[in-house]
């Protein structure tokens, strides 16, 4: 199976900023992490968290963007589902990204249909995938027969199928969520992307780390802005399985680095590097 | 605002109606669906719960909706899982053709899919907060598929749902009203809903935790541990959105809905009336402070009024 290379420091770009500084070395080690002696592509952004996104700092983005440009990465921008309040706020963001990084940044991915709808419209030439919020087959590893099956996605229904066609979607962004994922019935017109070695299992609105740095009765107030606290803190716990469970900004995520994937030509592995702490 | 509740005991409908109900909403299990898909395929979100949460057949749920629309009351039958295949939508289109056959009032659907699948048949969609309908974009996207109603996610401010209302005013609006708070998104969480072992968000709350705290400062390491206690220990632990009426009413939204399928039924009758009794005060007042003043408190209002922990709109009082 071909294998496109990427690495993603979506939702922890400033937390490993601040572990590794230079973002050339941060690219090398992730690589390295990942077993890739170089990547293809990075992405940048958030699938979860509006504030996260609206906090992204262009003064790194230039300078991670300097370094994907002298060597030759290319860049998908993730973005998460804007609640209302931010709706505005973060196609503006996504503006001044696309505006400020046109040569670097080739390809958008979404989480909503409101958002593929606009992207589409507003920017026709940009790449547009569908990400892994859209995917939502349940994941388990605490039921073994459920998780230890081959997976079939079902995401594959003949309205995606359509959408596909209509958006011009060019990949499908999934999580591991099983041992074996069979991807042999995907769309033919669509390539398949899957992050890697952790599944996200759920997330929300409301962030707990968010509410740190806030009084009792002001904390846990869905999507309200925050001090970035995920740049500094994290948690995991123990569920009495051998699994890795961690807690990173707004998402709960278990580690899966078993996964093997069946059906497919051609893969994206998405390694995003959550295991990288201080 | 009509009250919707939970139909999970139909020898107290007449109950939950004189308590001032005006809208049902109900699930149904069907042996067939686990023969043909298997034991880990949901018909709606609290499947896998099994009869606890949904104790009626297809078959009575037909013979309930007869019941419930000769008492002139509206019902709707929930398909929201998180995700069905191409065969799953296939089998559910069969469903909805014989619900087509009563005088059902729509659908509780959570993806674009079935909001096809219920027009071709006929029936109307109302979109589940398991689509996450978050923004006034995916409002008018789902309107222009030919969403009847939209139930807004329960982990948006009233202020977020006041505009959303106001940029796209041409479809109905549920709210969450009483019970259930959840620590995550319903549209995002996938986590299984069975019996077997505990939901993701109570498993995290009891689990083992490292809050990496190592080498903080002892004011930052105090507010990380206090913040971890009042999120597990504290918040949500019932929720409540009484404080918020007066704005839901004055919005115009069409329903503020109970939840919790497996509750005791008095205690859904006391939400109902409580609501019922709020809705009435909220129409009498000029204002929300007026209303806040003459407003009636939830039973055990003095534990759980605290710090807006257990509010799904804590913005409204604190």
């Amino acid at each position: 199976m071909q294998k496109e290379r990427c690495i993603s420091v979506c939702e922890i770009m400033e937390h490993i900023h601040n572990i590794e500084p230079q973002f050339e070395q941060m690219i090398k080690e992730i690589n390295g992490m990942a077993g890739y002696t170089k990547c293809d592509r990075i992405y940048i952004g958030s699938s979860f968290c509006g504030q996260y996104f609206l906090h992204l700092s262009m003064k790194l983005m230039k300078e991670l963007m300097a370094v994907c440009k002298k060597q030759n990465i290319k860049v998908t921008l993730v973005l998460p589902i804007f609640t209302e309040k931010n709706l505005q706020e973060g196609k503006d963001k996504l503006e001044r990204l696309l505006t400020e990084f046109k040569t670097e940044i080739d390809e958008v991915t979404v989480n909503d249909y409101g958002m593929l709808l606009y992207v589409h419209e507003k920017y026709p030439y940009i790449g547009l995938n569908m990400g892994r919020l859209f995917m939502k087959d349940y994941r388990e590893p605490r039921y073994e027969e459920y998780f230890n099956q081959v997976f079939k996605p079902r995401s594959f229904t003949n309205y995606l199928k359509e959408l596909i066609k209509r958006y011009k979607v060019r990949y499908l962004e999934f999580d591991p969520t099983h041992k074996k994922i069979d991807f042999s019935e995907k769309p033919e017109e669509v390539q398949i992307g899957i992050y890697t070695p952790y599944a996200y299992m759920t997330v929300g609105q409301i962030c707990q780390l968010g509410g740190i740095s806030k009084s009792v009765d002001k904390k846990f107030r869905p999507n309200e802005p925050c001090m970035a606290e995920c740049y500094k803190h994290r948690m995991r716990y123990f569920m009495g399985d051998d699994r890795v469970w961690r807690r990173i900004g707004r998402a709960i995520y278990f580690e899966n680095k078993e996964v093997e994937i069946i059906g497919l030509n051609q893969v994206r592995e998405i390694y995003a590097p959550l295991d990288w702490e201080v | 605002m009509n009250v919707l509740v939970p139909l999970n005991n139909i020898s107290h409908i007449d109950d939950y109606i004189e308590a001032g109900a005006k809208e049902f909403y109900i699930g149904f299990y069907d042996e067939a669906w686990w023969e043909k898909f298997g034991e880990y395929a949901d018909i709606n979100r609290l499947t896998g719960f099994k009869k606890d949460a949904n104790p009626y057949s297809f078959e009575e749920v037909l013979e309930i909706i007869k019941q419930v629309k000769e008492k002139n009351v509206y019902i709707y039958v929930t398909f929201n899982a998180s995700i069905y295949n191409q065969e799953q939508l296939d089998y559910l289109e069969g469903y909805m053709r014989r619900l087509k056959e009563t005088n059902l009032d729509g659908v509780i659907v959570s993806c674009a899919e079935l909001v096809e699948v219920a027009h071709k048949v006929g029936l109307n969609a109302v979109i589940s907060t398991i689509a996450g309908i978050y923004n006034s974009d995916m409002t008018k996207f789902y309107r222009d598929l030919g969403a009847k109603r939209v139930i807004l996610p329960r982990d948006l401010s009233t202020k977020e749902i006041e505009e959303i209302v106001t940029k796209c005013p041409d479809v109905e609006y549920e709210i969450f009203m009483m019970r259930n708070g959840c620590r995550f998104s319903d549209s995002s969480c996938l986590g299984f809903h069975r019996s077997e072992k505990p939901s993701i968000c109570a498993c995290i709350g009891n689990a083992g935790r490292d809050l990496q705290v190592k080498g903080k400062s002892f004011k930052e390491k105090h507010e990380i541990e206090l913040n971890d206690i009042v999120y597990t220990q504290n918040f949500h632990n019932f929720t409540c959105g009484i404080c918020s009426i007066y704005r839901f009413v004055k919005l115009g939204i069409t329903a503020g809905k109970i939840v919790g399928r497996s509750d005791e039924w008095q205690n859904i009758c006391e939400d109902i009336r409580l609501i019922k009794q709020n809705v009435e005060i909220a129409k009498q007042c000029q204002s929300e402070e007026e209303y806040l003043d003459k407003m009636i408190f939830p039973n055990g209002h003095e534990i759980m009024c605290k710090m807006g922990l257990s509010c799904y709109y804590p913005e409204i009082r604190f």
